[in-house]
């Protein structure tokens, strides 16, 4: 074997190793499905809580259920079109299957106890507002590990913003404004990466 | 050190083999169309490579239907991921030489 031979070899070896690191997300339009669900969830929270929405406060928990209801039909239903597509079992895109399915096993908890505690008089409602602080601080986990260990260089900014929007979350406790924070927080973090994502998945390949 | 060409893994050692072994080593279980398009195989050479593969239990091969449609899933075994591994090493002293 020549050594020109060899580092062809070599060369195509390498680039395929790459192909499979540098493979893209894959969950953006799932992502994009739940950001824009929750915004609109948030938006009509925040009309409720000004007493100008269609929903009264005492009914937002119907809403909330609707939510992740409709959210879980959606993400089966557009999680098979991505079954066809290259990279789906990269390291990037196991790695953030399992954070978002994590994420939102603990969201749903949390959102479960704190609004069971409240129903039974343990805890004002107040508590429901520490849901979105907690959110964001998951979202600024999940970009910090997707920028350290798979690679995805828009978890950086996008990591940084979420950790920013927990003390701001926090510091707005209480106050109906926190909801359209929220809603630009989520724009910031969540819709405009996933429409990224969503720019540089690569077309589904099936087996004739 | 000396190494002797019995050190070489024949399996992996072939141009195809190794395209297929550093694609699965980074995307695992990947569909047979995809592993076509990353390596540029035609359909009878990427199979008759992926049989010697799986022969030596590098890889599993898992055939089955999405839908309708027939999707055959590739994925790397521990003792493929440990002969890739082995093969890299000596290639690595082999270069060092």
């Amino acid at each position: 074997m020549s050594k020109s031979s060899q580092r062809g070899d070599i060369d195509y070896i390498k680039s395929l190793a790459e192909a499979g690191r540098d493979a893209p997300i894959l969950g953006g339009r799932i992502g994009l499905m739940w950001s824009v669900l929750a915004c609109i969830t948030l938006f009509i929270h925040y009309l409720a809580l000004t007493g100008t929405g269609p929903v009264p406060i005492n009914r937002i928990g119907l809403v909330w259920m609707t939510f992740g209801i409709v959210g879980t039909i959606a993400s089966v239903i557009l999680s098979r079109s991505l079954y066809e597509k290259p990279g789906l079992s990269s390291i990037k895109n196991r790695l953030a299957q399992a954070l978002w399915t994590g994420n939102n096993i603990l969201i749903f908890v949390y959102a479960l106890a704190a609004g069971v505690s409240a129903s039974l008089g343990r805890v004002s409602f107040a508590i429901m507002d520490t849901i979105l602080p907690l959110a964001f601080g998951l979202y600024a986990l999940t970009a910090y590990v997707l920028y350290k260990v798979g690679g995805e260089k828009s978890g950086r900014l996008q990591g940084m913003i979420s950790i920013l929007l927990v003390p701001v979350s926090l510091y707005f406790q209480g106050d109906p404004v926190l909801y359209l924070i929220a809603i630009a927080g989520i724009l910031l973090t969540q819709i405009i990466p996933n429409i990224l994502y969503m720019t540089r998945e690569p077309g589904a390949l099936s087996e004739s | 050190m000396t190494v002797s060409p019995k050190s070489i893994d024949d399996i992996i050692h072939g141009r195809l083999r190794l395209g297929i072994m550093a694609y699965l080593s980074t995307v695992s279980p990947a569909s047979f169309p995809e592993l076509q398009k990353k390596t540029g195989a035609t359909h009878g050479n990427l199979s008759t490579h992926l049989s010697k593969l799986e022969h030596a239990g590098y890889i599993r091969q898992e055939k089955g239907y999405r839908g309708k449609r027939p999707q055959t899933l590739v994925y790397l075994t521990d003792t493929g991921r440990e002969a890739w591994i082995a093969y890299l090493e000596v290639m690595r002293d082999i270069l060092e030489l």
